[in-house]
């Protein structure tokens, strides 16, 4: 799951810095931040090589990637990975998962690029608000409360609502199929070996 | 096409009232302060921009920002893309839009021509607002030549 999501301004000044979980020591505030700023470093060596790019030596497929807001992970410890976001108008966002804990090792690159988009829609309302000095620190409880919800969420427990949707979804169509059998009654026990099959291949597949 | 009557009828109050109070400041000054009002501009500008490049693919340079702001920035505010856009590759940009909204309820002659300075502030400032936050520093100018076309021009400053 992510531990620590950080907001870094244009001038690397740390906007937001929160972590969820202070249950063992390398969870407190200040490994919070030095883990941040060990990514930074990376991160403005990933968009260095983007503007070099446009004199155009590489091939075109790596500069539309380059070109992507998500940069991908940039720098991973022993114990953590530390992946990066940049927008457009040079704010970072910054996201630290645990590479320890049992579900920490299988993250999907999908999952954390959602992860931070979502992160990146929460900021950009949080500075839509009135009250906001551009470059001051977001003390917004609702901005905190809903990024929290975000690593606890999305990161981490691999499985999505979305995905359990589709699963029930076409297990649904799966049983329509099935009752349209001439030769099930209503209300019998499905006991076709198709059905059965096409079920389980939806459990190991999607979800 | 209401949201539109109402945004046009908040800009020309909120330059009204900007007046009232440079007015009720000093008397003997001739010269208008819309500074407020670009400030307004400065600051809608710079926030909008957070929220119209979220889905948009990273800014290759200069160039490709004012572009940016050519058709996207000013469809979003203004419903219609720039006409015209110059530049001398130092610096320095001129957008020109031959309907410019502010200015479209205007009659086209020199009627009110002294008076279309102050419907353009706002607008220097959200252009100046929205490459702030795009990192780019610049200064931004109006020109108003015959009644509804208006060129902006941008000075990009360098450090």
């Amino acid at each position: 799951m992510a531990v620590c999501v950080a907001v870094i301004g244009k001038d690397n000044s740390p906007l937001y810095i929160g972590g969820v979980g202070n249950d063992t020591s390398s969870d407190n505030e200040l490994s919070r931040q030095w883990l941040v700023h060990t990514a930074l470093d990376a991160l403005e060596e990933r968009l260095a090589t983007t503007n070099t790019n446009n004199t155009g030596t590489n091939s075109n497929a790596a500069r539309t990637d380059l070109r992507d807001l998500y940069l991908g992970l940039l720098y991973s410890t022993d114990t953590h990975k530390i992946y990066g976001y940049v927008t457009n108008t040079r704010i970072k966002l910054v996201l630290v998962t645990s590479s320890t804990s049992p579900s920490g090792s299988n993250i999907r690159d999908a999952e954390v690029r959602t992860a931070l988009r979502r992160l990146h829609a929460l900021y950009a309302d949080a500075i839509c608000n009135p009250f906001h000095l551009p470059g001051d620190q977001i003390t917004s409880p609702k901005f905190d409360k809903q990024v929290k919800n975000i690593m606890l969420n999305n990161v981490g427990s691999n499985i999505r609502d979305a995905e359990v949707r589709t699963a029930l979804r076409r297990l649904h169509a799966l049983y329509a199929d099935a009752i349209c059998n001439p030769f099930h009654l209503p209300g019998d026990q499905i006991t076709s070996p198709k059905f059965d099959k096409q079920v389980k291949n939806i459990m190991l597949n999607n979800v | 096409m209401a949201d539109d009557i109402v945004f046009e009828l908040l800009h020309s109050e909120i330059i009204n009232y900007a007046l009232e109070q440079t007015k009720d400041n000093d008397n003997e000054k001739k010269e208008v302060d819309l500074s407020v009002v670009e400030y307004i501009g400065f600051a809608a500008g710079y926030k909008i921009m957070e929220r119209l490049t979220r889905e948009w693919p990273r800014f290759k340079d200069e160039l490709d920002t004012m572009k940016f702001i050519c058709t996207d920035f000013w469809t979003c505010i203004y419903k219609k893309q720039i006409d015209n856009l110059r530049t001398n590759h130092q610096g320095v940009y001129v957008l020109q839009d031959n309907a410019f909204r502010f200015l479209t309820n205007f009659s086209n002659g020199h009627q009110y021509l002294e008076f279309a300075p102050r419907y353009v502030a706002y607008t220097c400032g959200l252009i100046r607002g929205g490459l702030a936050n795009l990192c780019i520093n610049s200064v931004v100018t109006a020109e108003v030549q015959s009644m509804p076309s208006c060129k902006f021009h941008i000075h990009v400053q360098r450090t």
